[in-house]
């Protein structure tokens, strides 16, 4: 389950109850991003502490919320995430698409 | 040919033979299923010498998810064989679809073609290419680029994952049988 809140202005978005980002939820989980992000809504924190997998369908929801994000004005950060998630992230070639935080302040500052 | 032999075999591992580990598993090609796959691979005791939990899961998983994409029916039994050896490790995933289609042909190659290289798809940064080996056979290779990132790509992202893991991936398919992707990482 997706759990969102606003913090000065920046959304930290956080997945509850979910350990993979995969096919099996990656369509659902890209139409709730894309509803949680908007012109307004631009600035996003994707707390990625409980997850300990993510295939290319998991990075595809992730690619499409940067890009909605982007095109709203703002930008996608990653906080939290464990060393085998940016292996992932390295693995399919996009630790240089996103910046990582290792706490949720920090990312936040950085906006 | 063995791999005829294991896919026969349902739910049995592992097969010892001539040190060598065989797991085999199957598994409907429903993508809900992916669940069960990460359990049993969190079961299975290969040495991380030779791959990690995660690396395994990943290849695994993609192969798993290009296999369902390749059904016509969410009853389509998908196998999985993980050959493992002290210094290797072969992992098959076998489909029945109708093989990946390069240049505007699928799954039978003419002879033409084979020897020669084409470009699958282009990420911002990556492009996936194929050799074609045999009349049956394909093998990936990854060629880097320079690229915008906002033209990032959301999906066809798994094959060239599996690529920087892997030493060799290959698609085999075959007419009357199944179809196989088969990925090989060498102990280094």
């Amino acid at each position: 389950m997706i759990h969102s809140k606003k913090v000065n202005n920046v959304t930290i978005i956080s997945f509850n109850g979910m350990e993979s980002l995969d096919a099996q939820n990656a369509f659902r989980i890209k139409g709730e991003l894309k509803g949680l992000i908007n012109e307004k809504v631009s600035k996003v924190i994707l707390d990625l502490e409980n997850i300990n997998f993510i295939d290319s369908s998991g990075f595809g929801a992730i690619i499409s919320a940067l890009k909605t994000a982007k095109r709203a004005g703002g930008n996608l950060k990653i906080c939290n995430a464990s060393e085998n998630t940016i292996e992932l992230f390295r693995l399919m070639s996009l630790d240089s698409v996103f910046e990582f935080f290792d706490s949720e302040e920090k990312c936040q500052s950085s906006y | 040919m063995f791999l005829n032999f294991l896919i026969q075999r349902k739910n049995v591992s592992p097969v010892i033979k001539l040190n060598r580990m065989y797991y085999i598993n199957n598994f409907n090609s429903d993508k809900d299923n992916l669940s069960l796959i990460y359990k049993w691979i969190a079961e299975l005791e290969i040495p991380t010498t030779i791959i990690s939990q995660l690396h395994l899961k990943l290849i695994v998983n993609e192969g798993f998810i290009n296999a369902c994409n390749a059904s016509r029916n969410k009853f389509e039994r998908i196998n999985i064989i993980l050959n493992v050896s002290d210094k290797s490790i072969e992992i098959l995933v076998t489909d029945i679809g109708k093989g990946f289609k390069v240049d505007h042909h699928q799954g039978n190659f003419p002879s033409k073609m084979i020897g020669k290289t084409y470009k699958l798809f282009t990420q911002p940064i990556e492009e996936l290419m194929v050799s074609v080996i045999d009349n049956n056979c394909i093998r990936f290779f990854c060629n880097k680029r320079e690229g915008e990132i906002a033209k990032l790509l959301e999906s066809n992202r798994g094959l060239l994952s599996m690529l920087k893991i892997s030493d060799v991936v290959e698609y085999h398919y075959s007419k009357n049988s199944l179809n196989y992707l088969y990925v090989e990482l060498n102990n280094k």
